[in-house]
């Protein structure tokens, strides 16, 4: 962040004796694309170092403060998983049979769909704790997210290892496309934090966007195939199948469980734009921070 | 040669809002113009205000800047400015080299960690590497003076060490540009000296100092120069010892609600207590600045009320001159007192003032008192204008068991006779 600002005659932010020279003027940054993007590359370079320290920071002060420590990260999808399997076995839900058994198929979509939601919330979470900091200090403003990617990975990597056995409890063996489910993994997380991220502005100026990002989850995890086999006709079909989620849930159960993707062509469109969507998020983020950190402090 | 220009600042202005629904929609406007890359509003909006207004500097290396002002003069805006934090709204700024700020100490610290875990956080928002942080480590932790503690978790911590390890944090960047905002006032005594310590031997290592207080012990131990910031412009700019007993002085002023300047001041006063108020004994509530003598032989009693600017507790040393009208020094006379004050709490003096031998004229009577260490706390050139009228020379004329002396003093110091002074704190409060 330090080389970063931006000078009326785009010139400044240059090294000049050994020193780097940072201009702070009123000019938007998007004037200057060619070194935003230069200060972006050079930012997130430097923030790696500093994500990484953050992030261990929370997970270990996540933890060390409980009894149960690391068991916290499966008891979550544990307890929902216990919870859908008694909902349909009492058949109080009714659900339409799946390909895998049901506990597996319920088990890896909750899995998965924590994964979503975690990167979603992520952004906004990150900016809330570091408040402060943001008010503060000036820092790579994109190790708070950065952090919070690093967070929802090591969830993730903590879920794999509980899932692959339990899948196989259900009697659901994996096969070779298991090598590609960290790349399943890895959509829905970019998914989640791309749409995270673009909300990140305005949910730090408004409060509403923060509240109202898990009732659109929760709503958005019904009409995906998370609990829910994909229905095969009517209305519900057709909302199934134009959700951008669906792609990334059965794909990445999909390689999960055995199997190829059903449906590639949409899993790579959605991948392909949640990656352009977040670079589209990261320079937003950058370009509002300066107005953020002004409204939070004053 | 001139050292080169580490911190430009050219015309500076920043605005706030009062309202905070307003704040937030100005926000989503402020967040749409970034979008669309149209240039800040450089007018007020509806309930808006100028925090900063056309503020310019220049700061060289190993220069150490002390920003004064009150309680939302602007101080802490500019430093904001200067470390990037949010952008000016008219103006440019200009830093070069490595910035590094001691606005908020601690940055990162999470109560459950360890204190050496927190180090290592804390060093990497500042901007160290984790080679860095390992090579200056030992350094920290002897700064901090908390070496049994560094594997306990944060929160037990006093504040004070929590404070003292951020700050030896702050101080191990070793950055060009050293930004600091009133963290010196945290910590006990030994630490505020070990702090200013680390503050000179930043400077002397060619670091450019930037400190914000309306504290003036901070500053005037450190600061070469001051800005006076008052209601977001620079009322002042200057060196410190000026702009510090100008600020003084308003201070003064605005807690005695006078307009006019009430004392003509010794440029050497650090001000840590204020002269508000000279009453003559008996004449309780009127400000004297001139007293008449009638009888040489009863001399002069007067009741000195202060403020005291910060916390004093501590064997002072008054000295009081007699002095002509012009410069010439006729009687100096010198005693030590203990002033025990509080920060922003009055106290009074009263001294008696044994007079010479005078002819004759108008005198006035310069008063300092001084630390044990040296420091002046206050100075006052014109404490009171003693006025000696004919009659009293001729009474002691009459009256003298020696030969009335009073020579032409061509020079100021030799020649004065000691001038018998005692003094003692009145039970009686402003």
């Amino acid at each position: 962040m330090k080389d970063g600002g931006t000078d009326r005659e785009g010139k400044a932010a240059r090294t000049v004796l050994a020193h780097r020279v940072t201009v702070y003027s009123p000019e938007a940054l998007i004037l200057s694309p060619r070194r935003m993007v230069r200060d972006m590359v050079a930012d997130l370079r430097a923030a790696q170092g500093l994500a990484r320290r953050l992030s261990a920071r929370d997970i270990k002060s996540q933890y060390r403060g409980s009894l149960l420590g690391y068991l916290w990260a499966f008891i979550t999808p544990l307890v929902s998983t216990a919870m859908w399997i008694f909902l349909s076995g009492t058949g109080i839900v009714k659900i339409s049979t799946t390909d895998i058994p049901y506990p597996a198929y319920v088990f890896t979509g909750t899995m998965l769909w924590q994964l979503f939601t975690e990167a979603l919330t992520s952004p906004l979470t990150q900016l809330g704790a570091g408040r402060s900091m943001l008010a503060k200090l000036n820092f790579p403003r994109e190790a708070l997210v950065l952090s919070g990617l690093y967070k929802v990975l090591f969830s993730a990597a903590v879920k794999l290892v509980i899932l692959v056995p339990a899948i196989m409890f259900f009697g659901v063996f994996p096969d070779l496309h298991l090598l590609l489910f960290p790349l399943g993994a890895l959509a829905l997380i970019l998914a989640g934090l791309s749409v995270g991220l673009v909300l990140a502005p305005v949910g730090m100026l408004y409060k509403d966007v923060g509240r109202t990002l898990p009732i659109v989850a929760q709503f958005l995890m019904y009409i995906s195939p998370v609990v829910f086999a994909m229905p095969t006709e009517g209305f519900t079909a057709r909302l199934f199948a134009a959700n951008p989620m669906s792609p990334l849930v059965l794909t990445a159960r999909a390689w999960l469980t055995g199997s190829a993707s059903p449906m590639p062509g949409a899993w790579a469109v959605v991948f392909l734009s949640s990656i352009a969507l977040l670079l589209l998020g990261w320079v937003l983020y950058r370009i509002t921070m300066p107005v953020l950190v002004e409204r939070m402090s004053s | 040669m001139a050292e080169e220009v580490l911190i430009h600042v050219e015309g500076v202005s920043k605005k706030f809002c009062r309202d905070l629904k307003a704040s937030l929609r100005y926000g989503m406007a402020d967040l749409a113009g970034e979008l669309i890359g149209r240039p800040r509003t450089d007018h007020l909006r509806k309930s808006e205000f100028w925090a900063v207004q056309d503020v310019s500097f220049t700061l060289r290396r190993g220069e150490c800047l002390g920003l004064l002002g009150h309680n939302g003069a602007g101080k802490t805006t500019i430093l904001r400015m200067l470390n990037g934090l949010i952008k000016p709204d008219k103006g440019r700024v200009e830093m070069r080299g490595r910035v590094g700020a001691l606005i908020a100490l601690g940055a990162g610290f999470d109560p459950i960690l360890s204190g050496r875990e927190n180090v290592y956080v804390n060093a990497s928002v500042l901007g160290l590497t984790s080679r860095e942080i390992d090579r200056r480590f030992d350094e920290i932790v002897d700064f901090a003076d908390i070496k049994d503690f560094i594997d306990m978790p944060l929160q037990s911590y006093s504040s004070g060490m929590a404070a003292r390890l951020g700050f030896a944090v702050a101080c191990a960047v070793e950055p060009d540009i050293l930004l600091v905002d009133e963290v010196l006032a945290v910590g006990d005594h030994s630490f505020r000296l070990k702090a200013q310590r680390a503050l000179r031997e930043a400077l002397e290592r060619g670091t450019t100092v930037v400190i914000v207080s309306h504290n003036l012990h901070d500053i005037s131990g450190t600061a070469t120069r001051c800005i006076w910031m008052d209601h977001g412009t620079i009322r002042m700019d200057g060196d410190t010892s000026t702009v510090s007993s100008e600020y003084l002085h308003a201070q003064t002023q605005v807690a005695s609600g006078t307009k006019a300047a009430l004392f003509e001041y010794s440029p050497n006063r650090r001000g840590h207590v204020v002269l508000t108020r000279v009453e003559q004994v008996g004449h309780p509530g009127t400000h004297v600045r001139q007293v008449q003598v009638d009888d040489l032989a009863k001399g002069i009693d007067l009741e000195l009320h202060y403020t005291a600017m910060n916390d004093v507790h501590d064997e002072v040393v008054h000295a009081i001159n007699l002095v002509t009208r012009g410069t010439m020094y006729i009687a100096r006379g010198a005693i030590s007192s203990r002033i025990d004050a509080r920060a922003n709490e009055p106290f009074t003096l009263r001294v008696h003032v044994d007079l010479p031998d005078l002819l004759p004229g108008r005198y006035r009577l310069e008063h300092f008192t001084w630390m044990p260490g040296g420091d002046m706390l206050e100075g006052v050139l014109d404490l009171v204008e003693v006025e000696v009228v004919p009659q009293a020379s001729l009474q002691r004329l009459r009256t003298a068991h020696t030969p009335f002396f009073l020579e032409k003093m061509t020079d100021n110091a030799k020649g004065s006779v000691p001038l018998r002074i005692s003094m003692a704190n009145s039970t009686q409060t402003a």
